[in-house]
């Protein structure tokens, strides 16, 4: 029952610290778009986050695994 | 493995953890994306796997080590192979729809030094990148000291590796683009085969016979399938898979402890620490994940899901958070060994599982050197305990 306890508390601490991290980096709201112009544009953006968003692949090392 | 006995499922712990995971995934897929998602749910399916097999390094190499035993390590070398013929072709480009990054690690003194030191923490940590988290899921109290250290650990290896990795080394080597996927995978096959062989033989001359990789149960295959215990061939099997799905989804193989390292700066920058003078997080992908939500880490939310999917084999298998007394002894090592394995790992470009089995299994030369130092360091680890007595004298009966 002990252990269980330590557990659930680890398990609710982690939580907490993982919920205060996201919200603190949450993206800022989209603008609204002006017209559907552009918001083709913004849809059709590369974003680069297949490439970035890749530990390994990285031009420097280490490969941060 | 035939001995243990099947507990009652603690349906409490089940249902709250099947809708934790439930909830992180939605969560998951409404802030990311589908993906993310996934990926979760892979770590889930690596933790059930994990615990539902006992599938370790660090006892593998320590009842091989201590008792002749090649059990766990036969497993082991089955997966590299496995994984090997999975992940060759993705790598080597022979299947243009399949794109797989190679977890490539220069090979010189950082990571002979990091993957000794690994080792070393292994054995006084009692577990590895994996085992650390399976076991923290499992709810072993003593393992989240481990798991804390392993972070804080990380975190300073982050600091200190740019000088690391100036130190002598040969860079990166491919085997992949050296030789071509075919005859390297060939030629790595060959090198996996023998290694089978010697353990085995080494088992055979010591006990005359050997440990079963798929011993017998008397019971269902469902039943077995969802409360556990597995053979550790299908520990292979189910590894496999879920590195097989990594890949596809992720982009790279399955790791582990970037993220520890991640975790730590960012606690130590919530703190009001100044990370301005680390050159490591003022760069590339580590800057980016930095300023990020942690569950936009893929590393992370891998963990989280290991965590999650080791906890809930555990409680199907009735055996969650085995109430334990913490011993002074067992906190040294769990704070050393912690210490220890976080560091390495960053110095050695990963754990056991992002270096020895990524590195390997993708065809990088540093996975070898990582093999090599990393069990020189877990035969030091393990006669540590011994001179700590904490471990019976090898010859002596285990303990």
């Amino acid at each position: 029952m002990k252990s269980k306890l330590i557990m659930g508390s680890a398990l609710s601490i982690a939580a907490i610290a993982v919920a205060i991290d996201h919200t603190k980096h949450q993206a800022p709201e989209p603008q609204p778009a002006q017209n559907q112009q552009d918001l083709i544009i913004i849809e059709g953006e590369d974003t680069g986050m297949q490439e970035s968003g890749v530990p390994c692949g990285l031009s420097v090392p280490p490969c941060s695994l | 493995m035939s001995a243990i006995t099947q507990k009652r499922p603690d349906i409490n712990v089940i249902t709250l953890t099947l809708l934790a995971i439930l909830a992180i995934s939605l969560l998951l897929q409404h802030e990311f994306a589908l993906t993310q998602a996934v990926l979760f749910l892979i770590g889930t399916g690596l933790g059930i796997t994990l615990v539902h097999a006992l599938f370790g390094f660090t006892g593998g190499w320590r009842q091989f080590t201590r008792e002749r035993n090649s059990v766990g390590i036969r497993a082991q070398i089955l997966l590299l192979a496995g994984t090997s013929i999975i992940f060759f072709p993705i790598v080597g480009q022979s299947v243009p729809e399949l794109n797989g990054f190679a977890a490539l690690g220069q090979v010189g003194v950082s990571v002979f030094v990091g993957a000794f030191l690994f080792g070393i923490g292994m054995q006084l940590g009692g577990g590895c990148g994996s085992g650390t988290l399976y076991t923290v899921g499992w709810g072993h109290t003593d393992m989240l000291i481990t798991l804390a250290f392993f972070i804080i650990g990380s975190t300073l290896g982050s600091v200190h590796l740019p000088w690391w990795i100036s130190l002598p080394n040969i860079g990166e080597v491919s085997l992949i683009k050296s030789f071509g996927w075919l005859p390297a995978l060939i030629g790595q096959l060959v090198v996996l085969a023998i290694l089978y062989i010697i353990v085995r033989a080494i088992e055979l001359h010591r006990h005359q016979q050997l440990t079963s990789l798929n011993p017998q149960l008397n019971r269902a295959f469902s039943d077995r399938l969802i409360f556990g215990p597995w053979p550790l061939l299908w520990g292979v099997a189910g590894l496999m898979f879920f590195n097989l799905l990594t890949m596809l989804v992720a982009g790279h193989p399955w790791s582990i402890t970037f993220a520890f390292g991640l975790w730590g700066t960012k606690i130590w920058q919530a703190l009001g620490g100044d990370i301005s003078s680390w050159q490591y997080w003022s760069g590339g992908y580590p800057q980016q994940a930095l300023n990020s939500s942690v569950l936009a880490d893929t590393t992370s939310i891998m963990n989280f899901g290991i965590i999650l999917g080791a906890l809930l084999a555990a409680a199907l298998a009735g055996k969650f958070a085995p109430d334990s007394k913490l011993k002074f002894k067992r906190i040294i090592t769990a704070i050393i060994g912690g210490l220890l394995l976080g560091y390495g790992a960053r110095l050695a470009f990963g754990c056991n599982i992002g270096a020895l089995l990524a590195g390997i299994s993708t065809g990088s030369l540093h996975g070898w050197a990582w093999l090599l130092a990393g069990f020189s360091g877990s035969i030091l680890g393990i006669h540590i305990k011994i001179w700590m007595g904490m471990d019976k004298p090898i010859g002596g009966k285990a303990a």
